[in-house]
């Protein structure tokens, strides 16, 4: 091929769409990447393929009503989403929770982020790599907490047990006896998907200096929860803006230095660790019979006009309710502030320079779920 | 009946050749189609699950089932494809995988066709492949395929040298480039005793160029996509699979024959074909079984990393076996001194991958920030 | 979630609103021991007055808003409390054109050193115009700030802290495609959430009324709802 003179050869950066399907599970998400040769140089993420009007939704619904949606925008972390929402309103109403109710909440939602966090497990090996192994394993420990969810709840996944002012209804006779049953078989669990892993020289070529966010950006950026942590500051609502019965118990946040793919894995990994150490003081502490509701709770439950932001830590992140009332059963405005939005805008910073094959591993280490980001 | 040995009766020697090729192909058709079953059976027990049970009994007619519907299925073509490369490039794939059989002696008397260089041509041929998948990345007329494409063919390339390399240092001590006499050469002690560093380079190359995982960047990657193979569907996709089972068998086959002793160690040629078939069969058994454990266990590598553990670390080790071999072939060494030094490279060879990977400063632990109780029930 | 005649659904929505009113002042005068929410009835008689605002406590004094005054001199500012978060928030309100002066000197300025952007919401207030809240926090000092403004409908927009915050460009994107607020100065003011040619429905505004179930369960639920086990 002869060049005509004058001609130059145009050399431009390749675009490249990891388009709504993907064959990794996070989701409906859509990446536009620019790519010279193998390095990335620019990123176009595109959202809003999940988006169904939550916050619209919510201002249609009553205090009971919108329990059953909080679940569905956050469908790996359920119980933290209600509890968002369940707090906010309890703050406006200024109802006081009774002990039990409050146990129980913390319990199930430390098993929801050891759900949660096996999930990020299966499907973060899967993106390095592993045909499948981490995957099956983190699931097999899933079913097992899924199946005590559903006695509890009578639902796998959406569980809706959560109300204003404490629970739906009372838990098993034997809920406790399950629970140290489900702990021993996930610490085994997590042994193995640790084994299998954390060691292992290729994942850690793959994870280690991959992605480095500093804790300054990640500031920035309004990241919240493991990704943070990971950056190096030691923030954790739980410990830091105490919710709920976490200031009654001792455990630890693990807090990593770089940044990186790697220091994320190994950050939720030592915090399913810490749930399950939560969780047995937890089960320790928890009275043994008592009301799962305030003795004097309103039958219709109207809330006072006023507004509160209540945060709780999600295994994502700080998951918000702006819960805006200007009395009535309804909300006048609902801001259900996401975890997985807000890590989800550092995608691009986080990813440009980085290689191709790394674009994955990152979005993999965000462990974000879309409902959560389109709400 | 079954200790007869079998033989084709055929007298003209070329047309004996021809059956016996019709009859490998077939045999061997059926056993990748095996191969299928085999590998889903075994890596689902390792991820605490079955595998294909439903289809026969244990699944045993899984590979047919699967073959009825790719047959049938509809066969998309791009309409911007190259024809002719998108075309040829299952066939430039798929033959040259299936003329390595003529020369792979099954036992002392089942060889279609003796050839004084067979190990040169075992390899010549496997190599061939990579033109495949040129034409099929070029081929697809899409940018995930030409991705998988480049990067395929700068894999097998990359990989071929320490493959040869490792091989020729076997050749350098069997002073033979015949599959047949390195076996016949290995009646006391096989070959992965005097060569533990040449085996380890081989056993790795050979998963590089068969591309299994972790080596499986064709294949598996491109974006998690599917790579190479990403515009081929129904029947001609399941030649791509299909042809990488059967690079699997060649290289396992290669390997037990060259490293392991074939069908001559440890019982000898006296011990009928039966024998022999059954230690060719177990010891091929051996590296598939290894190759099928390590993509259960195993992650991907990076691109990058790969070519450069190939270039930096693979290569100058395969040299350093040759170059040891040949110190203990011109000084006349004891046999011994080939396990010793070997042996050395071989430890070295595993320091310097383990220290590849943990380079640099030491990786600082995560930090536990400590939360006390600060008020009780 | 735009209905193409919204006259009838906006009837029924004013419809709906101020019978919300009168009952449950009327039952809290008539069976206070029975609802605890009545303890905060104290905004209640207000709320007949002032249906759309809390009758608003002044922030102690020593609080962050004389902080925020001191760093940012010469802005206009009504600072009041939010006493339902949790650590007695305080939210200032300020003007649309002092909104970069602010956040500049909330994250600038060393004793406020507020450098975390948690939220950033929009707000449809009707009559009284579109409002922006965020709400900032500070790592170093451990305080928060709520800081809102306020802008018409004829002409919302308000200036872009995407330069200021990183991560206020998603949330100011949102705010944009859910109630049509224009940020000045942001850097790529495109649909976020809604399909990319959806420029000019902004769902979360009060007039774009609700899909017809959510409307009937409104109407005819309203007062089953809230009856239950508990």
């Amino acid at each position: 091929m002869v060049l005509e003179q004058g001609h130059a050869i145009e050399i431009v950066d390749m675009p490249i769409n990891m388009g709504p399907q993907h064959p990794s599970t996070h989701g409906v998400f859509r990446m536009v990447l620019a790519v010279n040769g193998e390095q990335v140089v620019d990123v176009t993420p595109h959202i809003g393929y999940m988006h169904r009007g939550g916050e619209k939704l919510m201002e249609a619904m009553d205090f009971r009503q919108g329990i059953g949606y909080a679940d569905r925008t956050e469908y790996l972390a359920q119980f933290h989403a209600e509890l968002g929402y369940v707090m906010a309103v309890e703050r406006l109403m200024d109802l006081k929770v009774p002990d039990r109710a409050e146990y129980i909440r913390v319990i199930l939602c430390e098993l929801n982020r050891l759900s949660s966090h096996f999930m990020f497990m299966g499907a973060f090996g899967i993106d390095a790599g592993l045909f499948g192994t981490s995957f099956t394993f983190a699931f097999v420990q899933r079913e097992n907490l899924l199946d005590l969810f559903e006695e509890i709840s009578g639902d796998r996944l959406m569980y809706a047990y959560f109300r204003v002012g404490g629970l739906a209804w009372e838990v098993t006779d034997n809920f406790v006896q399950r629970v140290h049953e489900v702990l021993k078989q996930s610490q085994q669990g997590i042994r193995d998907l640790d084994d299998l892993m954390t060691k292992n020289e290729i994942f850690m070529g793959r994870c280690q200096n991959v992605g480095a966010f500093s804790a300054k950006q990640a500031i920035a950026y309004g990241v919240s929860g493991p990704l943070l942590r990971a950056s190096g500051v030691p923030w954790d609502l739980r410990k830091d803006e105490p919710y709920s019965v976490y200031d009654r118990f001792n455990f630890e946040i693990p807090v990593g230095n770089y940044g990186d793919v790697y220091d994320r894995y190994l950050v939720r990994l030592e915090e399913m660790k810490q749930s399950i150490k939560i969780i047995e003081q937890a089960l320790e502490q928890l009275p043994p019979e008592g009301p799962i509701v305030p003795e004097k709770m309103p039958r219709r439950l109207r809330t006072p006009p006023g507004e509160v932001y209540a945060k709780v830590e999600s295994p994502r992140g700080e998951w918000g309710v702006y819960l805006l009332s200007k009395g009535g059963d309804k909300p006048y405005r609902l801001k259900m502030r996401s975890p997985s939005f807000c890590n989800l805008s550092a995608l691009r910073e986080m990813t440009i320079g980085q290689y191709l094959a790394d674009a994955v591993m990152i979005l993999g280490s965000m462990d974000i779920v879309l409902c959560c980001v389109d709400r | 009946m079954l200790l007869a040995a079998p033989h084709i009766n055929i007298d003209h020697p070329a047309l004996r050749e021809l059956a016996g090729l019709i009859v490998i192909t077939l045999l061997m058709t059926v056993a990748v189609a095996y191969a299928t079953w085999y590998e889903r059976k075994i890596v689902a027990r390792m991820q605490y699950r079955l595998g294909p049970t439903r289809n026969g009994p244990f699944g045993l007619l899984q590979p047919i089932a699967d073959m009825l519907k790719l047959l049938v299925k509809e066969d998309l073509r791009p309409a911007t494809a190259d024809p002719i490369a998108w075309e040829l490039s299952v066939f430039a794939i798929f033959v040259p995988a299936f003329l390595a059989f003529v020369a792979v002696p099954f036992t002392a008397d089942w060889l279609i066709s003796p050839l004084p260089l067979s190990l040169l041509y075992l390899l010549a041929v496997s190599g061939l492949s990579f033109i495949g998948f040129l034409l099929a990345g070029w081929g697809s007329d899409s940018k995930y395929a030409l991705l998988g494409g480049m990067r395929a063919a700068a894999q097998l390339i990359s990989y071929e040298i320490p493959l040869l390399l490792a091989l020729l240092g076997v050749v350098m001590i069997t002073s033979s480039a015949d599959v047949y006499q390195i076996i016949l050469f290995q009646d006391k002690v096989p070959l992965v005793v005097w060569q533990p560093l040449g085996f380890m380079i081989f056993l790795t190359a050979a998963i590089a160029e068969v591309e299994r995982p972790p080596f499986d960047i064709p294949t598996g990657e491109s974006e998690v996509a599917g790579g190479v193979f990403i515009e081929y569907s129904g029947i001609r996709w399941s030649m791509f699979q299909l042809t990488s089972y059967v690079n699997m068998y060649v290289f396992s086959l290669l390997g037990a024959f060259v490293f392991l002793g074939g069908w001559q160690f440890p019982f000898g040629t006296d011990w009928g074909w039966g024998w022999q078939l059954l230690l060719t069969v177990s010891k091929m058994s051996l590296f598939i079984v290894f190759f099928l454990w390590v993509r259960a266990s195993l992650p991907r590598m990076r691109v990058d990393q790969l070519m450069s553990f190939a270039w930096k670390v693979l290569i100058p080790f395969s040299l350093l076996q040759i170059f040891l071999n040949g110190l203990v072939i011109v000084y006349d060494a004891p046999d011994i001194a080939l396990l010793l030094t070997s042996g050395a490279g071989a430890l070295g060879l595993a320091y310097t991958a383990y220290k590849l990977v943990r380079r640099g400063e030491p990786r600082k632990p995560l930090q536990m920030v400590p939360v006390r109780a600060r008020s009780s029930a | 979630m735009t209905l193409p005649d919204g006259q009838d659904q906006e009837a029924q929505n004013e419809a709906a609103q101020p019978a919300d009113a009168p009952p449950p002042s009327g039952e809290a005068a008539a069976a206070p021991p029975e609802k605890p929410a009545a303890k905060a009835a104290a905004p209640r008689p207000a709320k007949e007055a002032e249906p759309k605002e809390v009758a608003r406590v002044a922030p102690p004094a020593g609080s962050i808003n004389e902080l925020l005054a001191a760093a940012a001199p010469g802005v206009q500012m009504k600072a009041y409390m939010v006493p339902w978060s949790p650590g007695e928030s305080v939210a200032v309100e300020v003007g649309r054109d002092d909104l970069t002066a602010v956040m500049t000197a909330a994250r600038d300025d060393s004793r406020l050193d507020m450098d975390y952007l948690r939220c950033l919401s929009g707000v449809d207030w009707q009559e009284e115009g579109l409002e922006v809240v965020y709400h900032l926090w500070s790592f170093t000092r451990r305080h928060h700030l709520t800081v809102k403004t306020r802008v018409t409908y004829a002409d919302p927009s308000v200036p872009s802290i995407a330069a200021i915050y990183p991560g206020a460009e998603w949330h100011e994107r949102e705010a944009r495609d859910m109630f049509g607020l224009h940020f000045e100065g942001h850097p790529n003011l495109v649909p976020l959430l809604l399909p990319d040619d959806m420029t000019d429905h902004f769902p979360l505004r009060k007039d774009n009324p609700l899909q017809e179930i959510e409307e009937w369960q409104g109407v005819n639920l309203r007062e089953g709802a809230g009856e239950g086990d508990e």
